[in-house]
């Protein structure tokens, strides 16, 4: 039975989802799309009477700004938002700023996948020759983290996003279900993926099938101890959201050129 | 001699400032100019290289979006922003939505210069049969405080304002600002003079001649003892701002009739 509820949302489209390419830690803003699905998805939860107590996000400002958008939306703004790097998307390394299609052209469709979407695969490292390591790592949102800067992440696979996302998800967010608070983490695709992996207890082959739309929310119900119920729900219309998935799947695929 | 900084401001227009009524505790939208007000106190702040450690607001919808425009100007929107009702404008009581300028025909200007600027008068109490009774206190923001909704306030003086809002400062501001937080303070025309008169350490006489104009940064700096080494400053470009100051003052004026 249904003893407490939570909602996990990726943000909306920033402009390099439209490019392709791999935002991960780079501090780009929402586009006008992006903008909307997270209005859109602030008015989906009104429609349902969703109230909430408390929102999670990571630093980058487009999931502030996705948290911000839903939240007038409910006339809620007054709502405590807490922001940690602990929610960050996944690290990309030395591939940030790299477009998948080029990607998916020199290294085949398939390895794109993996390195997209498996558990353990590492990604090179950003160096400082990297073009957003100063823009990165000189912004004083990572100064002020629980660890100092030079031991804050250069690359991860996602097995690490869920090890350093789950200390903070034990001592921050659950003790917050765990009291009966109804609480909204508006964070990334993967590392939305890696908490719904650890609280659905996903395999390490599944997790890679799964895609999460943006801007559409979802819900876990969790029992008393935390763990999923049953598999996440997506809120919305359903058509609408199939193909929301779809676009995410297709950013992998190289484009058919066209004579 | 100087030791700490803090920057209070009040927030941009709504539309209620416009038509010169009681805005309190209604939670009125900034309108455009709002906006832009907020934006431009952003931009002024950026100009001075502020960063901010954290950030308090009331829990009315003006002040947020005030302070949330500020920081995506600063790029700062991951900065803790704390929100409480302690800050919220003084509460006008009956005369909450009433337009000052009826009021100054029907009451003479001086008496309505009473009610909004002197120190320890009351206006009437807010009932049941007013129109935004029940809009104000069934909005579960009041119900999250940190005290009982019947205790909140129905009416108040300034003197109330700063007894009311006092506790916070002690308990919460305070104490960061002693640990050398940059702190912001996005509040109202009321809880700032309030704050400010505390601070300052201003006589009731001398409160009432205080004006503090919209979207405007203040510079209060404070000794180890968080008293002020000197009067509140404007920042930016003091011209607009004097303009600014005699807009607010106009507000309680009765317009000359034009034939």
């Amino acid at each position: 039975m249904s003893k407490y509820k939570l909602i996990i949302l990726r943000h909306g489209e920033g402009s390099w989802n439209k490019e392709n390419r791999f935002y991960s830690w780079v501090d780009q803003k929402l586009n006008s799309d992006g903008l909307e699905e997270a209005q859109n998805c602030g008015k989906q939860l009104k429609a349902l009477n969703f109230e909430f107590d408390l929102v999670f996000t990571s630093v980058p400002n487009r999931f502030i700004h996705t948290a911000w958008l839903i939240l007038e939306e409910l006339g809620q703004e007054w709502m405590p938002v807490e922001s940690s790097w602990h929610l960050n998307e996944h690290h990309y390394g030395a591939s940030i700023g790299l477009n998948w299609e080029t990607m998916a052209l020199n290294h085949d469709e398939e390895q794109v996948r993996i390195w997209r979407r498996s558990y353990n695969v590492t990604l090179p490292p950003t160096g400082e020759s990297h073009p957003y390591c100063h823009e990165i790592y000189s912004d004083s949102r990572y100064k002020v983290c629980g660890v100092t800067l030079d031991q804050l992440l250069r690359s991860e696979i996602l097995k690490e996003v869920l090890e350093r996302l789950l200390p903070y998800w034990n001592e921050r967010i659950a003790p917050e279900v765990l009291k009966g608070k109804i609480v909204v983490i508006s964070a990334h695709g993967n590392s939305s993926r890696a908490l719904l992996k650890r609280l659905e207890g996903i395999s390490n082959e599944d997790i890679i099938n799964i895609t999460l739309p943006t801007g559409v929310p979802i819900l876990l119900e969790l029992d008393k101890n935390l763990h999923a119920l049953g598999p996440h729900q997506f809120l919305g219309d359903q058509e609408a959201i199939r193909v929301a998935i779809k676009k995410v799947e297709d950013q992998g695929k190289v484009k058919q050129v066209k004579k | 001699m100087s030791k700490y900084k803090l920057i209070i401001l009040r927030h941009g227009e709504g539309a209620w400032n416009k038509e010169n009524r009681f805005c309190s505790w209604v939670d009125q939208k900034l309108n455009s100019d709002g906006l832009e007000e907020a934006r431009n106190c952003g931009r002024q702040l950026k100009a001075l290289n502020f960063e901010f450690d954290l950030v308090f607001t009331s829990v009315l919808n003006r002040s947020i979006h005030t302070a949330w425009l500020i920081l995506e100007e600063l790029g700062q929107e991951w900065v803790p922003l704390e929100s409480s009702w302690r800050l919220n404008e003084r509460h006008y009581g009956a005369l909450i939505g009433l337009n000052r300028e009826k009021m100054a025909l029907n009451h003479g200007e001086e008496q309505v210069k009473v009610w909004r600027r002197s120190y320890n008068v009351t206006p009437p109490p807010i009932d049941e049969s007013h129109p935004y009774y029940h809009e104000i206190y069934n909005d579960r923001r009041y119900k999250v405080c940190d005290v009982a909704l019947d205790q909140l306030p129905r009416s108040e003086s300034l003197k109330e304002v700063l007894e009311r809002l006092l506790p916070y400062w002690n308990e919460r501001i305070a104490p960061e600002v002693l640990k050398g937080k940059t702190v912001l303070i996005s509040a109202h025309g009321n809880s700032s003079r309030a704050l400010l008169k505390h601070l300052e350490g201003i006589s009731d006489e001398d409160i009432v001649n205080i004006t503090l104009p919209t979207g405007v940064p203040i510079l209060l700096e404070l000794d180890e003892n968080l008293h002020a080494v000197g009067p509140h400053q404007f920042l930016g470009d003091q011209e607009a701002i004097r303009a600014a100051i005699k807009k607010v003052e106009d507000q309680g004026k009765v317009k000359d009739s034009k034939k």
